[in-house]
């Protein structure tokens, strides 16, 4: 489909701050980025709506540290068949989207923003991120496949490689 | 081989949020996601979908999604009719929904539909048992929360227990 036909390098890294006995996060950094796309997140949409930062910050950590994931807890079916792209909140009170790949105890956390269409395809600040989260997804999708990248034994965590692109030699 | 990228960071703003939110708050997001997957775990275990359940208590299935959501802030009153539409007690869902069982046990005494009866193979009864196991010696799971927190907050990170 010639709308998710670009390409995006990235790198997964394992997130301390959410992380703990009942989840596992991750962050995406973009190649060449020094922040990954959930610390933009944070970044951008703070100022705004710092009462919903400060409940997604709580529900991520309690997510990770003590609750767990529940299938409730994040809209699926946001992204296209198979590529496990979700959502936390999707709600009319609650204003903002952050877009997850939710791998089960294994949960990506993406890029995201001010939800201002019915649809996050025809939303401005959503659509871009919508659809990198879903080019993304499918580079890991591919490289869980091709066990490149892979779970650890317990299923919490993910191991191999975890980016797609080779750096450059100096 | 070298690589160009800059050095990873993490904006400060995550330990000003952190810094920000109170034992309390904590606890609340808490409690409102354990109800929430309490819910789910006995919606599971008494075979009722979404759909099912809105339909059972004259609701719209969207908000059954909002309750499952965890963040939705609960009425007693709601709560009570989820947990009569449930077929279990209210402190059941609230304090614990796994380790009072007759909900399914009853509903095959009265209906006599055997599916009732196959909840050894379903994975939320499994998880529910592991659940109950790994907390049977903690009254409330919530009320360890706010010390885990703290701790949390104290070491400027997180970090995995």
């Amino acid at each position: 489909m010639q709308r998710f036909n670009f390409k995006v390098n990235f790198e997964l890294e394992k997130d301390k701050e959410f992380s703990g006995r009942k989840a596992t996060f991750y962050v995406v950094y973009r190649e060449g980025d020094e922040y990954s796309t959930f610390d933009h997140f944070i970044n951008e949409w703070q100022d705004r709506f710092p009462d919903e930062i400060k409940n997604i910050y709580a529900t991520l950590f309690q997510i990770g540290k003590m609750v767990g994931p529940a299938p409730g807890f994040f809209k699926s079916k946001e992204g296209r068949p198979g590529d496990r792209v979700e959502c936390l909140f999707d709600f009319p009170h609650i204003k903002l989207r952050l877009f997850c790949i939710n791998l089960r105890d294994v949960i990506i956390l993406g890029d995201g923003g001010e939800k201002t269409a019915d649809k996050w395809d025809d939303c401005p600040n959503l659509r871009p991120k919508g659809d990198e989260m879903v080019v993304i997804s499918r580079e890991i999708m591919a490289l869980l496949a091709t066990q490149e990248m892979r779970y650890s034994i317990r299923g919490t965590e993910l191991e191999g490689t975890l980016k797609n692109y080779e750096d450059e030699v100096r | 081989m070298k690589s160009d990228s800059k050095p990873r960071k993490r904006t400060e703003r995550l330990k000003q949020i952190r810094e920000s939110i109170t034992p309390e708050y904590m606890a609340e997001v808490q409690d409102r996601l354990l109800i929430a997957k309490r819910i789910k775990e006995v919606m599971e275990i008494v075979c009722l979908n979404n759909n099912a359940l809105a339909s059972k208590m004259g609701v719209h299935a969207s908000q059954v999604s909002l309750w499952l959501s965890g963040q939705h802030n609960f009425t007693l009153s709601t709560l009570s009719n989820i947990a009569f539409a449930l077929g279990v007690s209210l402190p059941n869902i609230i304090v614990e929904a796994k380790r009072d069982q007759p909900a399914y046990v009853k509903k095959f005494e009265s209906t006599g539909d055997s599916r009732l009866l196959n909840f050894q193979t379903n994975e939320a009864y499994k998880e529910i048992t592991n659940f109950l196991a790994a907390n049977q010696h903690s009254p409330s799971v919530g009320a360890s929360l706010p010390t885990a927190f703290k701790s949390f907050q104290n070491e400027d990170g997180g970090q995995r227990q």
